[in-house]
């Protein structure tokens, strides 16, 4: 229990009487204090704000940092997994094409490019010892891509259809009219020797005619873009749109014997 | 010098010139950095130096390509042959002189190229010959600084 003595209650009793007189003395002190120190407050509360702000942004801005790592890592992961998805979907589809198509195929990646501008020639990873050979056609799963010209041990040169010096017999689908298509070093195709009757138009579909040596009948070549009459006015032409990106092509099948 | 770096130099040129540089074709048509280092090499090593580079050139465009037979292993050296004689007449120190030398000679190594490869049986028709010609003359003459001036690094100097 606690021990009180007088001096003690004494002293609590007057301290409880200051108190109680100095709050009704607070009220009235309470708006000129608040007034005096509105400015001060003002400003420390400014202060305060800036202080905060910095922090805020070194915090923000090592964080920034450390999510645009994280951005730029998973950015990384995304370009070479849309890498893989597209090689995966490209080789899918040639999967499919070497199951659905009666000829005997292997397929092979491209290594390089003429080095000249003169001709559209890829080499290829495969050769002589997986059975290429001279004259091979090539195709991609969209369709004929061109001919091999030179087969070594282990790598092939392949004339693209878009070399002038490449010729293939072919037929429009619909009409069944035949020409003969020669490339242009570009991105089109030119069937040539059309008689000026000739039932061609825009949007046909352009199949190879089985009349060139080693090339299968049917194998699809591209799309009629536009026809015109040759100079001489004896007969007409045919500019193609070839279906396989030539360009850009990087995986192909090779027919083999 | 280490002038036998240079023949990795090349070797890399061969590569980038079968590869990455298709993805800078204007046209379709992409400059041809090993004629630029041919002519680079003729113009800033030793005439022995320079035919050996040349005919390296060469051979790797042939290997690489499917031009006449040795076609541009004959033709480099002989540009190299030309162009040192024609440095020891006329100044070729200046970038717009090496720029306006690449511009004529593939032209003329163009139309060299096209009677042989005609001859040869390979048929390019005047259109597509004449864009290609232009283009072609154009984009190296304009490219070839570079190569110069990558052949020209203080690596390859002593």
């Amino acid at each position: 229990m606690a021990n009180f003595n007088k001096k003690t209650v004494t002293f609590y009793l007057v301290l409880s009487l200051v108190v109680l007189s100095l709050s009704t003395l607070v009220s009235p002190l309470k708006e000129p204090a608040l007034i005096i120190l509105k400015l001060p407050l003002t400003v420390l509360s400014l202060i305060d704000r800036e202080i905060n702000g910095i922090i805020f942004y070194h915090r923000n801005y090592a964080q920034n940092e450390q999510l645009r790592n994280e951005i730029a890592l998973l950015r990384q992961k995304i370009n070479n997994s849309n890498e893989v998805y597209l090689e995966n979907s490209r080789l899918k589809n040639l999967v499919a094409l070497k199951k659905d198509t009666p000829y005997k195929v292997i397929v092979s990646k491209v290594i390089a490019r003429s080095p000249d501008n003169w001709t559209s020639v890829v080499i290829i990873d495969k050769g002589r010892h997986h059975g290429i050979n001279k004259g091979s056609v090539v195709l991609s799963y969209l369709g004929l891509a061109g001919k091999v010209i030179e087969a070594q041990n282990f790598t092939s040169k392949v004339m693209l259809v878009n070399d002038p010096n490449l010729a293939v017999s072919c037929i429009d689908q619909r009409s069944r009219q035949e020409g003969l298509i020669s490339g242009t070093l570009g991105n089109s195709l030119t069937m040539r020797y059309l008689p000026r009757d000739a039932d061609v138009s825009v949007e046909d579909v352009i199949v190879t005619s089985g009349l060139t040596e080693n090339y299968p009948k049917g194998l699809l070549v591209g799309k009629i873009v536009s026809v015109g009459e040759e100079f001489s006015g004896l007969s007409r032409y045919a500019i193609i749109k070839p279906c396989v990106n030539l360009y850009n092509i990087e995986e192909v099948l090779v027919i083999i014997p | 010098m280490k002038n036998y770096l240079l023949f990795f130099i090349i070797i890399i040129f061969a590569c980038i010139q079968v590869t990455a540089l298709n993805y800078f074709r204007i046209f379709s048509v992409k400059p041809d950095i090993l004629f630029i280092s041919m002519v680079a090499v003729s113009l800033l090593y030793s005439p022995i130096w320079a035919i050996s580079f040349s005919i390296f050139a060469g051979m790797l465009k042939d290997l690489l390509g499917v031009s006449a037979p040795c076609l541009n292993t004959v033709l480099f050296p002989i540009w190299c042959l030309i162009i040192i004689r024609l440095g020891k007449k006329i100044s070729l120190d200046s970038n717009l002189a090496r720029v306006i030398l690449i511009f004529l000679l593939i032209i003329i190594n163009d139309i060299v190229v096209r009677t042989i490869n005609l001859s040869a049986g390979s048929f390019t028709s005047s259109g597509i010959f004449f864009k290609i010609l232009f283009l072609e003359s154009i984009y190296t003459a304009l490219v070839s600084p570079l190569i110069f001036r990558a052949i020209q690094h203080p690596f390859f100097a002593s």
